[in-house]
C-alpha cells in the first residue's frame, strides 16, 4: 500500500472534511440544507473510496466510489427533494428535541469517545487509513444522534443514511471495501429506505398536515 | 557584530514593526469599505478616508458624559496601547525572535487585547447610557463565548510547534506537512470565525451599520467623542490588523518574512505583508457581500461551531493518525 505523504495528508483530510460536514449536518435548521449537506459528505466518501482505491490498486474501489457518487450523492437528494417538494414546504426550519448549541456540544464529546475508543484498533491498521476508522465511528455516532434529536421524519432518516456512511468508512479502513454484492445491496436498501420514508411522509403530510413525528404518538380508532 | 550593535538593530526592527502596524491598519479599514462598495456597484469612499477620519477627529473637542469617572479618560488610551503592545510579540516582519518577542506569548497577546476590550466596557457602563449598557451586555457575551476557541485554537497550533511563542510557531510551521496537516486547516478556520466575531464583522456584527440595535461594538464607544473616538476608532482598526497578522503569519501562511535586518529584506516583508492583508481584506468582502448578519442568539451557535471545529482540531492531531 502507499504510504506516501501526499496520500496520507490527502486522506486525512477528506476524513476531517467529512467529520466537518457531519457536523454542517447538526447546525442544518432547514430541510435542504440537512439533504446537501447529506450530499456533500456522500460526495467526500467517493473521492476517499477512489483515493484508497488508487493507493491500494484495488480495482473495485473505484467501481464502488462511482456507485456511491451515483447513487448517494445524485439520486437519494434527488429523490429526497422530488418527495419533499410537493407534500412538504421546504424551507420551513426543523425542530428539535436538543438544540443547535447543546448538540454541538455532545456531538464533540461524542467525537471525543469515538476517536479515543477507535484509538487501540486503528493501531492494527495500515498507517493512511487509521483516521478513517476514527472518523467513521465518528460520523456513525453522530448520525445516530441527528436521528435522535431531531422531530421531524426527514432529518431521522438522513441521520440514518449518514450513520451508514459512517459504517461505509469504517469498512473502507478495516477490509478495504466490502465485497461488491454486499455494497450493491445495501444502496438498494437506501434507495427503498428514502422511498418508503417518502411515502410516510406524504401521507403524514395528508393527514397531519405536519411531519411532526410526535404527532404521530396519539392511535387514532 | 557587538552584541550592542545586535541589540540595537533588534529594538530598532520592534519600533519599526510596531509603525507598520500603526500606520497600515486604517489602510486595510478603507480597502475592505472600498472594495464592499465596489462589490455594491457603488464607487465608495477613498481608501485613505478612514486617515481623513482620524485628522479629522483628532484636531475636535471631546464632550464627556457629566457621570463619567476616570475610567473614562483612560479607556481610549488603554484601547489604543493593547494592540501596540501584541505587535510586539508576533512576527510581523521578522523570522527571527525580536527584542521584546519573549515577553509573552500568543495566550499573553490574546489576554492584553482582552484588557483593552475590558476598559473599554467599564467606560461603556461608566457612562450611564442604556446604549452603553446593552452594547457591553452584548460584547461581553460574543467575547466569553470566543475565547475557548481561542484557547484551543492556540493550544492546538502550540502542540504541533512545541512552544506558545509566536515566532517559533511560525519558523516551526514553515513545513509542508505540518502546514497542510488538517488540524492546522480546522485551527485557521476556527480561528477566521473567532477574528470575525472578534473584530465585529459579518456574520457576527454589521461594522456599517450604527444603528442602536444592530451594534454589538458600536454601542460601546457611543459616547465618545474627539480625540477619544479617534484613539478608540484607531485602536479597533489596529486590534483587526494585528488579529489578522496572527492568523496569516503563524496559521495560514508563514513565509515572506524577513530573515535578517538588511533594510531591503524589511521593506519587501513589509510589502509581502500587506500583499497577504489585501488577500485577506478580499475573502473577508466576499463574506461580508454574500451573507447577512445573525441574530444575537445565533451568535452562540456560530460560535459554538468555531469552538467545535477548534476541538476537532485538538483532537485530529493528538489523537487522530
Amino acid at each position: 500500500m502507499e504510504t506516501g505523504l501526499p496520500v496520507r495528508t490527502l486522506l486525512h483530510t477528506l476524513a476531517t472534511l467529512t467529520l466537518v460536514t457531519t457536523f454542517a449536518l447538526i447546525v442544518a435548521r432547514q430541510l435542504l440544507a440537512c439533504v446537501e449537506a447529506y450530499a456533500v459528505h456522500s460526495l467526500l466518501l467517493a473521492l476517499v473510496a477512489a483515493l484508497i482505491g488508487y493507493a491500494t490498486g484495488i480495482t473495485h474501489l473505484y467501481v464502488l466510489a462511482g456507485v456511491t457518487l451515483a447513487v448517494k450523492t445524485v439520486l437519494i437528494p434527488l429523490l429526497f427533494r422530488w418527495l419533499i417538494h410537493g407534500s412538504v414546504h421546504e424551507k420551513r426550519e426543523l425542530q428539535f428535541y436538543v438544540g443547535v448549541p447543546a448538540g454541538l456540544l455532545v456531538c464533540g464529546g461524542l467525537v471525543l469517545l469515538a476517536f479515543y475508543a477507535t484509538r487501540p484498533l486503528a493501531a492494527a491498521l495500515a498507517l493512511p487509513v487509521r483516521p478513517l476508522l476514527e472518523v467513521g465511528m465518528a460520523v456513525f455516532l453522530i448520525g445516530v444522534f441527528v436521528t435522535a434529536s431531531r422531530r421531524e421524519a426527514v432529518p431521522q432518516v438522513v441521520g440514518l443514511l449518514c450513520a451508514e456512511n459512517g459504517v461505509f468508512l469504517a469498512a473502507l479502513a478495516t477490509a478495504y471495501g466490502l465485497p461488491l454484492l454486499v455494497e450493491f445491496g445495501l444502496f438498494f436498501d437506501l434507495v427503498i429506505t428514502v422511498l418508503v420514508m417518502g411515502i410516510l411522509v406524504g401521507r403524514m403530510h395528508v393527514l397531519l398536515s405536519t411531519t411532526d413525528t410526535e404527532k404521530l404518538q396519539r392511535l387514532r380508532g | 557584530m557587538e552584541v550592542g550593535e545586535f541589540v540595537g538593530t533588534k529594538i530598532v526592527l520592534n519600533v519599526v514593526q510596531v509603525l507598520v502596524v500603526l500606520l497600515c491598519a486604517p489602510l486595510i479599514k478603507g480597502v475592505i469599505k472600498r472594495w464592499k462598495a465596489v462589490f455594491q456597484r457603488r464607487r465608495g469612499p477613498s481608501i485613505w478616508q478612514p486617515y481623513y477620519d482620524l485628522w479629522k477627529l483628532f484636531r475636535k473637542g471631546s464632550v464627556i458624559p457629566e457621570d463619567a469617572s476616570w475610567i473614562f479618560r483612560l479607556a481610549p488610551y488603554v484601547y489604543f496601547a493593547a494592540p501596540l503592545v501584541v505587535a510586539l510579540l508576533i512576527p510581523v516582519l521578522t523570522t527571527f525572535p525580536l527584542f521584546m518577542a519573549f515577553m509573552g506569548d500568543m495566550l499573553g497577546g490574546g489576554f492584553v487585547l482582552g484588557l483593552g476590550g475590558f476598559f473599554l466596557l467599564l467606560a461603556a457602563l461608566d457612562t450611564g447610557s442604556a446604549f452603553g449598557g446593552m452594547g457591553a451586555n452584548r460584547s461581553r457575551f460574543v467575547a466569553f463565548l470566543a475565547e475557548p476557541v481561542l484557547m484551543l485554537v492556540f493550544f492546538t497550533v502550540s502542540f504541533v510547534a512545541g512552544s506558545t511563542i509566536p515566532y517559533i510557531v511560525n519558523q516551526t510551521l514553515a513545513r509542508p506537512d505540518l502546514l497542510l496537516h488538517p488540524s492546522h486547516l480546522l485551527a485557521a478556520i476556527a480561528l477566521f470565525m473567532v477574528i470575525l466575531a472578534e473584530a465585529g464583522r459579518i456574520p457576527v456584527d454589521n461594522p456599517d451599520s450604527h444603528q442602536e440595535l444592530s451594534m454589538i461594538d458600536e454601542s460601546r464607544i457611543l459616547e465618545f467623542s474627539g480625540r477619544e473616538l479617534a484613539l478608540v476608532e484607531w485602536g479597533a482598526a489596529m486590534k483587526f490588523f494585528v488579529l489578522l497578522t496572527i492568523l496569516l503569519n503563524v496559521l495560514v501562511t508563514p513565509w515572506g518574512l524577513s530573515p535578517d535586518a538588511a533594510w531591503h529584506h524589511v521593506l519587501g516583508a513589509v510589502a509581502v505583508l500587506l500583499g497577504k492583508m489585501l488577500v485577506a481584506a478580499f475573502v473577508i468582502v466576499l463574506i461580508e457581500s454574500s451573507y447577512a448578519k445573525l441574530r444575537l442568539l445565533r451568535v452562540a451557535e456560530f460560535l459554538g461551531a468555531a469552538f467545535v471545529l477548534a476541538l476537532l482540531a485538538v483532537v485530529s492531531y493528538t489523537l487522530g493518525g
